[in-house]
């Protein structure tokens, strides 16, 4: 590339994303989304086009992007959001885990979860390990991998085990979740987490074939459907029962300005947008959540 | 030509190519819970590449490719690992401190330093404790903290209390601790907040302006090692005050508001009316004319004490909001406090608003900004003054407005029929009646003005360079100006008004420091056995005190009280004056560490003092610690129930210049002498005036066991002041009766004790006591040629050689003759030696120490998810008070009351008893060892419990308490309080217990 074409370029790029960056009811809603819901959001726009020709809506990313619409992975207080799908996170190793069959071996439940992610909760069992040596084997055998970014999701995983992202153990990764299992799959003795959007393979709906999850000390009906590793079997059981040691989380749409492109567009996800959730990995909202999103987004009008 | 060109455009290109290729990784380090940049982080990647955060905790690398493994490390932190796959974003890392007593820093004089490189004793007071403690000021909330610091609280609002760090070292110089508030050196005790009003029986606390809420940390720095930076200031301890700094890129905003009230915490029993009336009839000639019949019929009659004491009401407001940017943080706070006195008409007010910057300028600079302003008000008892004669109603006990109260009797009433007050009392001596007009004490207190204002400013500022990497040079400088005011106004039907025909006086002192300090810091791991840091500096501090103070009498019209002196047509002689003194001083400290287990702090400190004469200004102090962290050494590898052991001991050299200015100068006083000015002489100068050194030696251990959840603190102490300063009588030829002189020596020496223990240690269940106790032995081991000092009213002090400092002297009690009813005084010496059946002066003894044997604290903290409470004791043993009070209230004349106790006095019918009969007049005009009380005592000085509730809105949190402060004593002191901030008792300002209530409210 001569310098010429590259000046062009990069003009052509910059004024591109600026123009993107800086929409803002000139008739094309952008979206900020990131990479894990990237491929849902781009299902339901391709689907709403579908129905609505004339709306323009673009996806937008970058940090500095700004945009009408910007996907949120957690409960945002106080913020203006309509919540769109749910996902879940499940504990996962890789399969050339070295201890896989003494992590196998185990029902994990939420005090082993919590044991073995999480820094000692009670204080005077951190002085065991730390000082008096009394370790845990399996625990001190394995890293525990989280990430660091400001979109990982080790806050929603630690916040429903009762702590925060600070008090994971183990080695942070930067950058988007999905490379966490990269992570494990390179130091091989390790765990983390993940959203089952990264965990399965959307094309073929089966876990990836170099994961397995932690077996979870849940019913052996509830057992069986995970350990079958079919991403529908998955999320037919996470919408259906309620499992206390699965986090699930809503994601959703913040937005500082409002108008009829806009809550058309978000009533059409809360509404009929929601059959394209599994296909993603995401999970449906509940009926309730579908009436309450609603009600709001009609409120806001 | 060519192939040279061409080689160097293929060079560039390659470079260009890497330089393309390679990507840049940026990040922050910040510590976990405070969100504080960490500065000195070691960012390691690759094969064996580092580098350090910045300023800012800021870190850049270029790496070839992604992912790369950071691995991240600071001392103090848990290390971290992060495996960096995209760049897309900036890295945060925030690192999670270790726990552990290895991990503690401690403020020291100009610095920090980690607790395992100390070689001194440093005691530290968390903000915790001060947020657990609803007082106005910290003095009270100091109390039986730490070991080695007694605090004796005085009652009155806003008036200060006795503090003393390892025992008084002095006797006329000061024993009051050295304050560094934010690096400035801080030096007011309780008579530079005196305009030079004597009517006017407290004056402001000097700590009083700093708001407890404020305050992040305090540090106690005990022995030699601590103190030796602060020279000829450090001889009586120093206290260091760190206020709480912003924080950067975050703010928080804070109300909290305490609502208390306040009774008092003893009554004295006293005589009601109806037995005072009798106690007339049968002793005093009954001048009410008494019959059975009327006594019969009196009833309890006025409570004097009840009717000038309250229950009193305070508040406290306090708003701050903290934050700041990434360059900048910042706090600002303001709080309102007003604190009604159980007293009438007594209170203290403070505004206060404290700012606190910080900004780094750029990665080297770094500008620093602490301030703090504000206003106190004081309204305080009125008082009759020391003087020494027998005539006077301070001699008769009665110093000020309330304990008037007391001895006033009960058959009179405080108001007429018509709602006026009573001015008509028929028993009062001639001391407050004048023309048939007699004083009230309600209406004293109601109406007579007795206030102190204090108009404060404290700021410093600093800005830091660093040099290079570990060298940073800085360079500060504060000011402190106190304007105090005081207003005084007795009207002419008050006590001190009558015989004046009204009094009023203004006075006015401006007190202004300023300091600088120019210093250099060397901080350098050398290799990984050795560690340096060393420190040079040079400082100043000058200091400018102007008062003046207007007094008339005689009012022809006294609505406008002070605020018109001139309607007072006696005008007394006006005083002003002022007075100068400068400190230079050059400092230089070198801490050294050897292989993380050898410490050594050498310290130098010259002062030259303007407060000394030519010859003697230069003062130098040197001294010497070492510690060896025992913990470390190979030996005990394997001891892993050990925490931390570490053997301390120090030597040196301090001083004390706390004496007036221009001691060393012969000064005259003016007055007016029948109409004619007259100077009298009023200081023999002594040009061989020098430092009082105290010289001093530790030896301490710091042990801690099971990951620091039991730790001890053991420390001996011996300190020898030489050079006192003390007052010699001289031939009064000379003009006056005594120079200060340097002559005997003081020997404090002692043991503390100090013990914490994290009993349940879980994240939502924590536990924690701690208990400290410090045995301190006082000793005046050598007075010169004088081998006995007495002074106070009745010679109840004495200094005598071999005696603790704070003996009280008088005549031992034996008892009361059964057959004659009077008091038996023990004959023990004559003129000859032996006794010789007198009582005279040879027969007085030491009766008693003001120092306690020991004193102790005991405290404990539970938090329970959401729900904490503390509770602290503190107590002292062994202390003997000289209950002047009771003396005079249990030797009644016709005129005042007396205590119930006179009921149980000698009778033909009541022989044994240890009150002698009512005679009107007192068996000696000595001090004797009936009122020579133990005043040992052990309190519950707090108790607080507090909920908190949590949310995720616009407010984060709102916690909710209760608190009771001085809710039990045990003693068996007879009088209001055994604290008392002098060991003798002549009517102090009773304590009071406290309850509050409040919210603080985060945002």
């Amino acid at each position: 590339m001569n310098v010429k074409a590259f000046l062009i370029a990069a003009f052509a790029t910059v004024t591109l994303t600026v123009s993107a960056a800086t929409s803002q009811n000139d008739g094309v809603i952008t979206v900020k989304v990131n990479k894990a819901s990237k491929a849902l959001v781009e299902k339901w726009i391709e689907a709403y086009k579908a129905v609505q020709p004339n709306v323009e809506i673009a996806v937008v990313s970058g940090k500095n992007a700004d945009a009408d619409l910007t996907l949120v992975s957690s409960h945002q207080e106080g913020a203006q959001v309509t919540y769109v799908a749910r996902y879940a996170l499940l504990p996962v190793t890789t399969a050339e885990n070295p201890l896989l069959n003494d992590i196998q071996k185990k029902e994990w439940k939420s005090k082993d979860i919590k044991s073995l992610f999480f820094t000692a909760e009670d204080l005077d069992e951190e002085y065991e390990e730390e000082v008096e040596g009394k370790h845990n084997k399996l625990k001190d055998k394995l890293t525990v991998y989280s990430g660091s970014s400001k979109a990982s999701l080790s806050g929603i995983f630690a916040s429903h085990f009762g702590r925060t992202s600070d008090d994971l153990r183990g080695n942070r990764i930067a950058g988007d979740d999905f490379y966490l299992l990269s992570a494990i799959n390179e130091d091989k003795a390790s765990v983390t987490f993940n959203a089952l959007s990264n965990l399965y393979d959307l094309s073929s709906r089966t876990l990836r074939s170099d994961l397995v999850l932690l077996p979870l000390g849940v019913k052996a009906s509830q057992r069986e459907a995970l350990r079958s590793g079919n991403l529908d079997e998955t999320l037919e059981l996470i919408e259906n029962e309620d499992i206390d040691l699965i986090p699930v989380e809503d994601i959703g749409f913040t937005y500082d300005s409002f108008d009829a492109d806009i809550e058309q567009f978000l009533q059409w996800i809360v509404r009929d947008g929601q059959q394209y959730n599994h296909a993603a990995g995401f999970l449906h909202l509940t009926n309730k959540e579908v009436e309450s999103q609603l009600k709001l987004l009609a409120q806001n009008n | 030509m060519l192939q040279k060109r061409l080689f160097l455009a293929a060079v560039l290109t390659v470079a260009s190519t890497f330089a393309i290729l390679a990507q840049t990784v940026q990040g922050t380090i910040t510590d976990a819970t405070s969100g504080e940049s960490i500065i000195g982080a070691t960012v390691k990647y690759g094969d064996g590449k580092g580098v350090m955060t910045d300023i800012d905790g800021h870190f850049t690398i270029d790496v070839k490719s992604l992912p790369v493994k950071l691995n991240i490390s600071f001392t103090g932190y848990k290390p971290q690992t992060v495996t960096v796959y995209d760049d897309e974003e900036e890295i945060n890392v925030k690192l999670t401190e270790k726990r552990s007593y290895l991990n503690d820093v401690v403020v020291v004089g100009y610095g920090t330093q980690s607790r395992t490189q100390l070689t001194g004793s440093v005691a530290t007071i968390g903000a915790d404790l001060l947020e657990d403690f609803p007082a106005p000021t910290i003095d009270a909330a100091l109390g039986g903290a730490v070991t080695g610091v007694e605090v004796t609280a005085g009652g009155q609002p806003g008036a200060g209390s006795n503090i003393r760090i390892r025992g008084g070292n002095s006797v006329n110089a000061s024993n009051n601790p050295l304050y560094v508030i934010d690096g400035f050196i801080y030096y007011n005790d309780a008579s530079a907040q005196s305009t030079g009003i004597g009517d006017i029986e407290s004056s402001l606390d000097p700590l009083s302006f700093i708001n407890p809420s404020d305050i992040e940390r305090i540090e106690v720095l005990k022995d030699i090692s601590a103190t030796a930076i602060y020279g000829s200031r450090g001889a009586n301890g120093v206290i260091i005050v760190s206020t709480k700094k912003g924080q950067y890129n975050k703010t928080d905003i804070r109300y909290k508001g305490t609502l208390s009230v306040n009774t008092p915490s003893k009554k004295l029993k006293l005589l009601n009316a109806h037995d005072w009336a009798q106690m007339e009839k049968d002793y005093f000639g009954n001048r009410g004319g008494y019959t059975d019949a009327d006594i019969a019929l009196l009833g309890k009659g006025t409570d004097w004490q009840d009717e000038v004491l309250r229950t009193a009401v305070s508040q406290i407001h306090e708003v701050s909001v903290n934050g700041g940017t990434d360059k900048t943080r910042f706090l600002l706070s303001a709080n309102f406090t007003n604190q009604q006195g159980i007293v009438l008409n007594s209170d203290f007010e403070r505004y206060n608003l404290r700012a606190n910057i910080d900004h780094k300028i750029s990665q080297k600079f770094q500008v620093t900004l602490s301030s703090t302003i504000g206003k106190t008000t004081q309204n305080a008892l009125s008082t009759t003054q020391p003087v020494n004669y027998q005539s006077s109603p301070f001699a008769a006990g009665i110093t000020n407005s309330l304990t008037y109260a007391l001895f006033m009797p009960p058959v009179v009433p405080v108001y007429n029929a018509d709602g006026s007050y009573n001015y008509n009392n028929p028993y009062e001596n001639a001391y407050f009646k004048l023309n048939g007009k007699a004083a009230n004490p309600v209406s004293d207190l109601k109406n007579t003005t007795a206030e102190s204002i204090n108009n404060y400013a404290l700021v410093n500022a600093s800005l830091k360079y660093t040099i290079i990497e570990g060298l940073i040079a800085k360079a500060a400088v504060g000011a402190n100006v106190n304007n105090i005011t005081q207003n005084y106004f007795a009207p002419s039907y008050t006590a001190l008004g009558l015989n004046e025909g009204g009094v009023g006086s203004i006075g006015h002192r401006q007190n202004q420091t300023v300091q600088t300090e120019w210093t250099l810091d060397y901080e350098k791991q050398l290799t990984d056995a050795h560690f340096i840091n060393a420190l040079i500096g040079y400082t100043t501090q000058s200091t400018r005190t102007n008062f003046n103070t207007s007094t008339t009498s005689h009012y022809t019209n006294e609505d406008l009280g002070y605020n018109n002196l001139s309607a007072g047509s006696h005008v007394y002689t006006p005083t002003s004056g002022q007075s100068k003194s400068t400190l230079n001083s050059i400092i230089a400290r070198v801490n050294y560490t050897l292989l993380d287990r050898y410490n050594l702090t050498a310290t130098f400190r010259a002062d030259r003092s303007s407060r000394f004469s030519k010859n003697h200004r230069w003062g130098y102090f040197p001294s010497i610690g070492l510690s060896w962290n025992v913990d470390k050494e190979s030996f005990l590898a394997s001891a892993h129930w050990l925490s931390h052991l570490k053997l301390r001991t120090s030597f040196g050299t301090v001083g004390n210049q706390e004496i007036g200015d221009y001691e060393y100068a012969t000064s005259y006083t003016a007055s007016s002498y029948g109409g004619q000015t007259a100077y009298t002489m009023g200081n023999l100068g002594n040009e061989n005036l020098k430092w009082e050194t105290t010289t001093s030696f530790n030896v301490g251990t710091d042990v801690g066991v099971w990951n620091g959840r039991l730790n001890f603190v053991i420390d001996y102490y011996w300190k020898k002041t030489s050079d006192l300063l003390l007052y010699q009588p001289v031939n009064s030829s000379t003009g006056v009766t005594q120079q200060l002189q340097n002559v005997g020596n003081v020997v404090n020496q002692g043991i503390e004790l100090g013990v914490d223990a994290q009993i349940i240690n879980r994240r939502k269940l924590k536990l924690s006591a701690a208990a400290n106790f410090t045995h301190n032995k006082n000793e005046l081991t050598y007075m010169g040629q004088t081998k006995k000092l007495t002074s106070g009213q009745l010679w109840e002090n004495v200094l005598q050689e071999g005696k603790e400092v704070g003996s009280l002297y008088g005549l031992i009690f034996d008892g009361v003759d059964p057959q004659t009813g009077k008091a038996i005084l023990r004959d023990i010496s004559g003129p000859n030696g032996v006794p010789d059946g007198t009582i005279s002066t040879y027969d007085l003894t030491i009766l008693g120490s003001q120092q306690p044997d020991f004193y102790y604290g005991i405290s404990a903290n539970l938090k329970w998810k959401n729900f904490d409470a503390s509770i602290s004791f503190k107590g002292s043993h062994g202390a003997e008070a000289a209950n002047l009070l009771r003396r005079y209230l249990e030797n009644p004349s016709g005129s005042y009351n007396a205590l119930a106790t006179v009921k149980n006095s000698w009778t033909p019918t009541n022989t044994h008893t240890d009150v002698p009969a009512l005679t009107g007049y007192m068996a000696t005009s000595y001090l004797d060892s009936r009122y020579v009380e133990d005043a040992s005592y052990l309190k519950l000085q707090n108790l607080t419990a507090g909920y908190t509730f949590k949310f995720r809105h616009a407010i984060q949190s709102i916690r909710v308490f209760a608190s009771g402060q001085n809710l039990l004593t045990f003693t068996r002191y007879k009088g209001y309080d055994p604290e008392l901030t002098t060991g003798v008792d002549q009517g102090a300002y009773p304590k009071s217990r406290t309850f509050s209530f409040g919210a603080e409210i985060h945002f």
